[in-house]
């Protein structure tokens, strides 16, 4: 019995090994594929994937995640590279594979119209298919509060507010570097605010969700699409941009050097600068590039006044040490004790 | 001795499938750090990265930061899982078997969820202000400190230390005990003098667990971590890998850090473990301690009181979150839509856990054959090897995981890699097995440490194979470890994220992954939701296995 009970155990760990190796000999996969690599969010990404491959004999194969984790996916697979095309939520990111010499140029590509050139990059090396501006995200009962990132970050506003750690968020790492290298001043300014209580949550959601349940009244460099997609599903939080001026965040199609699937990748980076692509885009919030597509309800809402697109190659020459002193100055500098019980209640 | 190839072959299966499993990444990922070039055939900027270690700013303090952590960590999980395991090892407490899944329950948690609940339980305005009383402040900011945090890594890894005490506690015939008494020594001295020296090896295997999880942990400080204030150096390493542009290279010598503290820990724990190795045992009938009411009172509240804060308190904040459509003036409206969405079969949600399911089953089974069998055949061999077999299979586990992750892509997507492994399903298994299979070993060598070799020898002269005598005699020996480690294995394989991110093959997700993209693109009902599910279907695969195993 005892003999039986173990060939079994033995013979079935032999067969679960023997179809693990099945499953990791025969998936062997088309070399024909497209392979796309993107940051959210899924749902688009998924939706314009699935659209194309109705239209057009090409299959893709497709890898959402984080543009952070994009990156060093891309940067492991470095030596034997596997994607064709990559979409990132930061042109930062893009100009950081163009200066490796790692994208193809797309400047003969044709598209359909070009009303907004100055988004693409001037040689067209990464194109943009879309964009967002970060702003900030307010409480209900902030909605006629409409202050300027000075008064953001005046140490001495009665408000609870967070930002997104920079060095965790892409976007709150965009606008940092963005408003630190347009004002010297910048450091000296946010790290009062830090030390008056400004708060760094992880992430983006954990901001939102601070603010959804009532902990902040309002989130800085926040993105707005996600506000947006927060307002459509019926919670009452506000977008605001600041009179002073909002970074425009443009989203980047690029094609990688080696590609091997040149075609299908010019094929579908044009189809999504098509109406129907650019309108799946711009039902999630997103700005489309495209001005003959309807924005979203939430966002045609609200505008910037003034509005810039930040420079990518002096943003990816100094992102690096910004954030770093960022880190060290400011996200680690204790909040002066005593400056948050006042701010408790203000509902 | 003469070398003889059927006498080492046992040791050169195990010796292969370290090496093919965790060797191979871990040397080409270690020459990757030397020569950032030399997967595309170069071979400058020989120990750069090596050289740009001493210039990371606030290394001392990330260094002194880390190993302070890890370790109070692993003091408060002994001090919260020693009592646990002895219960249920030695006192015949009532509903043992709900006081043993209540142990379980937390770690079944991925530890940033499980951090995230307790910020949105105790962050001002959360839910304890909202719908209970209104926090002290000063609990408020003690929680949001250097203790919080360890108390909530504790939380989540004490589990470790019970299961690993309770398995060889009960491995350990009380006679000694029941000798002492008779002798005249207090339960104290006993205690003292015999009870805790005997858990020593189980105590500093386990607890090399929980210190090797906690000094490689990133989710934890990272998400509770803004006001604590604690730079660590996972994160550090993380922001290193995910940041353009990426420095692999000084990733992976800061990780070559961790790995040099978790060697020096892992002899020095193995050397002070022997110290007190019993040697061998006879097996004995177990008589367990009948507790009076008011000290099974007393247990229950222990496991009570735990439970509370390390699943109850989460879970409550996981489920109200799980089933609220949106807020309205910081009130909550409810649906059960994130529910119905996810468990729709087809649905991505529903493949996830699908996926998370079968990968987490096949990897937990052969972590434990492969490990149980590494192990026997380690504490039978003498000499280096075994130092090199052990060594190699703990590194993965202090490696921050994204850093693994990197290494086994390296490794299995090289030119000179003739299947494409790297794009299936096979490549996180393969991860798995890899980052978790130390967990069974470790298990099975704090048993293996108590088994003689007598019965062994006993069944060889009457005529048993080295085949029967593996199966008949060792394995029902170690019977209570191996089911430790599986159920171990099973959970944390269920809650692995961030080698799952990047090594998934494109189009397919597991829960972990589910929950992280819902989380990421602001949808924190529906992540919420899917942590639930997963952690309820955890528990069944649990229960039924308890079941079967009887």
């Amino acid at each position: 019995m005892k003999a039986l009970k173990s060939f079994l155990i033995i013979s079935s760990a032999a067969l679960g090994i023997g179809y693990l190796l099945l499953v990791l000999f025969s998936k062997q996969s088309e070399n024909t594929d497209l392979v796309i690599y993107s940051a959210g969010p899924r749902p688009v990404i998924e939706r314009l994937v699935a659209d194309f491959e109705a239209q057009h004999n090409v299959r893709i194969r497709l890898f959402v995640a984080t543009t952070g984790q994009l990156m060093a996916k891309l940067e492991a697979e470095r030596f034997r590279p596997q994607a064709d095309i990559v979409i990132f939520a930061s042109p930062v990111a893009a100009e950081a594979l163009h200066r490796q010499g790692r994208l193809a140029s797309l400047a003969d590509i044709e598209l359909p119209n070009q009303e907004q050139p100055e988004w693409h990059h001037d040689d067209g090396y990464y194109l943009a298919t879309s964009a967002a501006y970060v702003g900030v995200a307010l409480n209900d009962r902030q909605r006629e509060w409409s202050p300027s990132w000075l008064e953001l970050f005046n140490s001495t506003n009665q408000y609870r507010l967070a930002m997104p750690s920079p060095s965790r968020s892409g976007t709150a790492g965009d606008f940092v570097v963005d408003y630190v290298l347009r004002d010297d001043s910048a450091f000296s300014r946010i790290l009062a605010a830090r030390q008056a209580g400004l708060e760094f949550p992880a992430a983006n959601s954990q901001a939102l969700t601070g603010l959804l349940i009532g902990t902040y009244d309002g989130i800085l460099a926040a993105v707005d699409y996600l506000v947006f997609a927060q307002q459509a599903r019926g919670n009452n939080i506000v977008m605001h941009y600041p009179s002073d001026g909002v970074p425009l965040i443009t989203r980047p199609i690029a094609m990688l050097q080696h590609s091997t699937q040149r075609e299908s990748a010019r094929l579908f980076i044009q189809h999504l600068f098509t109406v129907e692509s650019q309108s799946v885009m711009a039902d999630a919030h997103l700005l489309p590039i495209r001005s003959d597509v309807a924005l979203s309800p939430q966002r045609a809402a609200v505008t910037p006044t003034t509005a810039w697109l930040p420079d990518n190659v002096e943003g990816l020459t100094h992102q690096g040490p910004i954030l770093r002193r960022f880190q060290y100055e400011i996200e680690r500098a204790p909040i002066r004790s005593g400056n948050q019980a006042p701010k408790e209640n203000l509902r | 001795m003469k070398f003889s190839v059927t006498r080492s072959l046992p040791v050169i299966l195990c010796l292969g499938f370290l090496t093919l499993t965790i060797g191979y990444p871990l040397l080409i990922l270690f020459l990757q750090s030397l020569f950032p070039e030399f997967l595309g055939g170069k071979f400058h900027g020989f120990l750069d990265a090596y050289k740009a270690i001493g210039r990371t700013d606030g290394l001392g303090q990330l260094i002194w930061n880390s190993l302070t952590w890890a370790g109070a960590v692993t003091v408060v999980s002994w001090l919260f899982g020693i009592p646990c395991g002895y219960l249920l090892a030695r006192t015949h407490l009532p509903g043992a078997q709900w006081a043993r899944l209540s142990l379980l329950v937390p770690i079944m948690t991925p530890p940033y969820i499980a951090a995230l609940s307790y910020i949105l339980m105790l962050q001002p305005n959360g839910f304890i202000d909202q719908f209970l009383f209104s926090v002290p402040e000063s609990v408020r900011s003690q929680f949001f400190s250097f203790w919080g945090v360890t108390l909530v890594m504790a939380l989540s890894s004490f589990g470790y230390v019970a299961l690993a005490v309770e398995a060889t506690l009960s491995k350990i015939p009380n006679r000694l005990e029941h000798a002492g008494r008779l002798l005249g020594a207090r339960r104290i001295e006993v205690l003292r003098y015999i009870t805790i020296p005997l858990l020593i090896p189980a105590i500093i295997n386990s607890g090399l667990l929980v210190f090797l999880e906690s000094l490689s942990n990133f989710g934890v400080p990272a998400v509770l971590g803004t006001r604590a204030n604690l730079p660590l150096l996972p994160a550090e390493i993380f922001y290193l890998v995910t940041t353009w542009p990426v420095d692999l290279a000084l990733a992976t010598s800061l990780s070559s850090l961790l790995c040099l503290f978790a060697l020096f820990l892992l002899y020095g724990g193995r050397w002070v473990a022997s110290l007190f190795q019993l040697g061998q045992t006879r097996p004995s009938p177990q008589t367990k301690v009948a507790l009076s009411r008011g000290q099974a009172t007393l247990a229950w509240c222990w496991f009570g009181g735990l439970f509370l804060l390390s699943a109850l308190l989460p879970y409550a904040a996981m489920l109200l979150t799980s089933v609220v459509s949106h807020w309205n003036e910081g009130v909550p409206i409810f649906t059960l839509s994130y529910y119905l969405e996810i468990l729709t079969p087809g649905k991505r949600g529903f493949s996830a856990l699908a996926t998370s399911l079968w990968l987490s089953l096949t990897a937990a089974t052969i972590c434990v054959i492969a490990g149980t069998y590494i192990a026997y055949v380690n504490s039978r061999t003498e000499g280096a090897i075994r130092h090199v077999m052990d060594g190699m299979a703990m590194l993965p586990r202090v490696i921050p995981k994204i850093v693994v992750a990197v290494a086994l892509i390296l490794a299995w997507n090289a030119i000179w890699v003739p299947l494409d492994i790297y794009n299936t399903v096979g490549m996180l298994l393969l991860a798995y097995v890899a980052i978790y299979i130390t967990d069974a070993l470790n298990y099975t060598n704090a048993q293996l440490g108590t088994l003689g070799v007598n019965l062994e020898r006993a069944a060889s002269l009457v005529g048993a194979n080295k085949f029967q005598v593996f199966t008949q005699i060792v394995l029902p020996q170690l019977k209570p470890a191996l089911i430790a480690a599986w159920i171990t294995t099973f959970i944390v394989c269920m809650r692995e994220l961030v080698a799952s991110v990047l090594l998934l093959p494109p189009g397919t997700d597991t829960s972990a992954t589910f929950i992280f993209n819902q989380f990421e693109q602001g949808d924190i009902g529906a992540a919420m939701a899917m942590a639930t599910i997963t952690i309820g279907l955890s528990t069944v695969v649990l229960i039924a296995f308890k079941k079967r195993t009887k």
